[in-house]
């Protein structure tokens, strides 16, 4: 599954989201949305550190790497890309 | 009339700096214009202002206030976002769950005025008309009595704890006074009786309720069912509501956030509703030869996190122990004698600026860092431990990330 799936599927089903799975683009603007909000930021931090085994660092703890589907995905895949 | 230390204002700052000042035997005359009790916007304590309290022997005197055993932030949906408990701490044990206040100023402000006149203070019912001040000195102050006659009181050093009537500043003995950052917004506020709390402690304790970016209230439960509300908004949202204050609260406490509305149901005003703007300002150079700015004299930061009462009461007692100090040291005229306790002063208002910061730009990091990353050291920020020269982890964090999210806004 890619790391866009991934995180679709996770909000789909773990966030108390009221957009239809269908409309959940990869640039659907979760935050405007109030998908995410300052309560489910944790469940989207230990979901992103512990299904790609990765640290989200204090200073990436900026919306924008939270606004969508594709921006998590970027903060994921970057630090696959700076590891390897 | 001569004394060593005149002090403007008998509000929370100069009560609380009087009294420190008895117990190191120096001698203080407030002045204060009003005849209390008289009305001041109901507040939150921090644990640091509870530890004075208790300090002052008044905690039985405060069994008719509301006790605090946290702060509660509610997001835009009704949610809590989070929740901070009152903790002080230990040197053995670390964190400990403490307890702190919620007051009706009117009665907190008389009950510490009069603590302070049990202390030998006198306390002298006149109005400040200006600074006395020979070789660039300030030697005392002239004040007015009912009817008008004046009268020089001759002090070797002036506290001024006038609170937003910035009394030495307006006498141009500070630097000028600037707008602060959160300047273009208004208060409007009243005090409210019937207020109905669910049976489990939580509920008496202060919660923020906030709506978007820079629009928020806050429901302070006093003690009884006695409650202070507060809608904090852009001066441009009022203005453009048409509204007179009366109608704009009530519509914003039915409208701002669903949990305000559902406890806001059953209140019943008690007060006028007052109306305050531009309320946050800054003063740079508030001490000087033979003068202490403390509190609300010389800055006024966002008031979502409660530290108005915090920051005069703090400063007070360690403005009374920097006299004390200077008193026996070289004396209060000598040029930058009271440098180091302004410094110390900033670094308090500066950790609680960047919480406000942090918390409006950055919601995410904020709750995350309280929560989860930073939270001993967030938990003493909130208590009102905000002096230490070395920036904690956690102030530190929220700086960074505070550099590149500045001036953002999220909801």
């Amino acid at each position: 599954m890619s790391t866009t799936d991934s995180i679709r599927e996770f909000i789909a089903t773990e966030l108390d989201c009221a957009v239809p799975v269908a409309e959940l683009t990869g640039e659907l603007l979760l935050i405007d949305e109030r998908v995410i909000d300052s309560i489910a930021i944790f469940q989207v931090i230990d979901f992103l550190e512990s299904e790609f085994d990765i640290e989200v660092l204090d200073e990436e703890l900026l919306p924008e790497n939270f606004s969508s589907i594709n921006a998590m995905a970027r903060l994921v895949d970057g630090k696959g890309q700076a590891g390897s | 009339m001569n004394t060593t230390v005149a002090i403007v204002g008998g509000g929370p700052g100069g009560s609380t700096t009087a009294s420190y000042l008895a117990r190191h035997g120096i001698d203080s005359v407030i002045v204060e214009k009003a005849t209390f009790p008289r009305f001041r916007v109901g507040e939150a304590l921090t644990g640091e202002v509870g530890a004075i309290i208790r300090d002052l022997g008044l905690e039985e005197a405060m069994s008719q206030f509301a006790e605090k055993t946290a702060g509660i932030v509610v997001g835009p949906n009704g949610r809590n976002a989070f929740a901070v408990a009152t903790q002080r701490r230990d040197p053995v044990l670390g964190l400990c769950p403490t307890t702190t206040w919620q007051v009706r100023r009117a009665a907190f402000d008389q009950m510490l005025l009069e603590r302070a006149a049990d202390n030998g203070v006198s306390v002298v019912n006149a109005c400040a008309v200006e600074p006395v001040v020979e070789d660039g000195v300030v030697r005392g102050i002239v004040v007015e009595h009912d009817g008008g006659r004046q009268e020089m009181i001759h002090a070797d050093v002036v506290v001024d704890a006038s609170g937003p009537s910035t009394f030495l500043a307006q006498a141009g003995l500070t630097g000028p006074k600037e707008r602060g950052q959160y300047a273009r917004q208004i208060a409007v506020y009243s005090h409210y009786a019937g207020a109905q709390f669910d049976p489990d402690k939580g509920a008496t304790n202060t919660h923020i309720y906030y709506k978007s970016s820079y629009h928020w209230a806050w429901f302070i439960p006093m003690g009884g069912d006695t409650v202070s509300v507060g809608v904090v908004t852009p001066s441009d949202y009022y203005r453009d509501s048409g509204e007179g204050k009366e109608a704009f609260i009530a519509r914003e406490l039915r409208e701002l956030n669903p949990g305000l509305a559902e406890r806001s149901a059953t209140l019943e005003k008690i007060e006028d509703v007052h109306v305050v703007s531009n309320f946050s300002y800054q003063i740079p150079r508030f001490t000087g030869s033979g003068f202490i700015c403390v509190g609300d004299a010389h800055r006024f930061l966002d008031p979502i996190f409660a530290f108005g009462v915090h920051f005069t009461m703090v400063e007070g007692r360690r403005a009374a122990d920097t006299i004390a100090e200077c008193l026996s040291n070289g004396g209060p005229a000598t040029p930058g004698v009271f440098d180091d306790h302004e410094r110390i002063c900033e670094i308090g208002q500066d950790i609680v600026q960047s919480l406000v910061d942090g918390f409006w730009w950055n919601p995410f990091a904020f709750a995350i860092f309280v929560h989860r990353r930073y939270t001993d050291d967030f938990t003493d920020l909130f208590a009102g431990r905000v002096y230490q020269e070395e920036p904690s982890p956690g102030v530190q964090a929220l700086r960074n990330i505070n550099k590149l999210a500045a001036g953002r806004t999220y909801y």
